[in-house]
């Protein structure tokens, strides 16, 4: 059981490098917070862009972000539908302007339905996992139900 | 891949048919498979406790993105096999890292714009995964009803040959 313990600890461990250097590449790279900060600086890096759409005609959109982003895109070839979730990836050009290189449209209903039945999916495995599996008191692990 | 049902249905499909192969490969191991393909939703812990807030709590750059990918599969996976009894822990073990491993691999069919994220998360297997075309993007319908159909059938094949 000690040992268990242990190994369990050093999994742990091993864990806890893996989100601090995905937060380390994030940092280092330009964000979409970096362009709404300061859109002046962020001139001619490259990144990826997401938010609602809250204004949209032929050439500019307007996100959700902190605050809202206002940019003129290049390379759609239709406005996105006011509501819909815009998620592109471009080069951030002088004058509010990015040059989109790929983008998707995500509708909010299909958004919800997705939700809803990820959702499901979680009691769904809870449910088929104590039905296969039980609760060894003395050993403390699991151990396959003796019927299966 | 558009939800986490659509990547249990995946893990159980790929699990079963192995299962049918390896009979030492029973339904307690299939379900395995299936709690394996939640393994890379841990990065949707953000929801609950997003990152800026870790970061501000640990003083150090956090993204919780870092725990959806191959390595938190085969750490997630071996800490899972801890706790179950030794003798079911190599199987146990392999069917988690398989279902977690499936899930990462139908989602870089997923049309994402930019790979910037992309890379970290499937390292090493970037190379092969990373080229992959999006096919859906995440919300699409008929991913989920596709795995689904395939899914009911799968189960139907399995009742009928026990």
């Amino acid at each position: 059981m000690l040992r268990r313990l242990g190994v369990a600890c050093l999994l742990l461990a091993l864990l806890v490098p893996l989100p601090i250097a995905a937060g380390v590449l994030t940092e280092s790279r330009v964000t979409q917070q970096d362009v709404v900060a300061d859109y002046e600086s962020s001139v001619g890096s490259e990144t990826r862009f997401w938010g609602r759409v809250v204004h949209s005609d032929p050439v500019t959109v307007e996100l959700t972000a902190t605050p809202s982003l206002r940019v003129r895109l290049e390379g759609i070839e239709s406005a996105p539908p006011v509501g819909t979730r815009l998620v592109f990836y471009g080069t951030v050009e002088d004058g509010h302007v990015v040059s989109v290189s790929e983008y998707v449209i995500h509708h909010p209903t299909k958004r919800r339905v997705a939700l809803v039945t990820s959702a499901l999916a979680y009691p769904l495995v809870l449910f088929l996992w104590f039905r296969y599996w039980s609760v060894d008191r003395d050993d403390v692990a699991f151990v396959v139900r003796e019927s299966r | 891949m558009p939800d986490s049902l659509a990547h249990v249905v995946a893990a159980y499909v790929l699990l079963q048919v192995v299962a049918w192969r390896f009979s030492s490969y029973g339904k307690p191991i299939v379900v395995a498979g299936m709690v394996g393909a939640l393994i890379p939703d841990v990065a949707k812990l953000h929801i609950l406790l997003p990152a800026p807030v870790v970061e501000t709590a640990l003083g150090v750059p956090f993204a919780w993105r870092g725990l959806g990918g191959l390595w938190a599969v085969l750490l997630l996976s071996a800490l899972g096999a801890l706790t179950v009894a030794r003798g079911q822990r190599s199987r146990v073990f392999g069917a988690l890292v398989a279902g977690g491993l499936s899930h990462i691999v139908l989602d870089a069919f997923n049309r994402m714009p930019g790979t910037v994220d992309r890379s970290a998360a499937l390292y090493p297997l970037h190379p092969v995964l990373e080229p992959l075309p999006g096919i859906y993007i995440s919300g699409d319908y008929w991913p989920t009803l596709v795995i689904l159909a395939v899914g009911v059938s799968v189960a139907v094949i399995d009742r009928r040959r026990s």
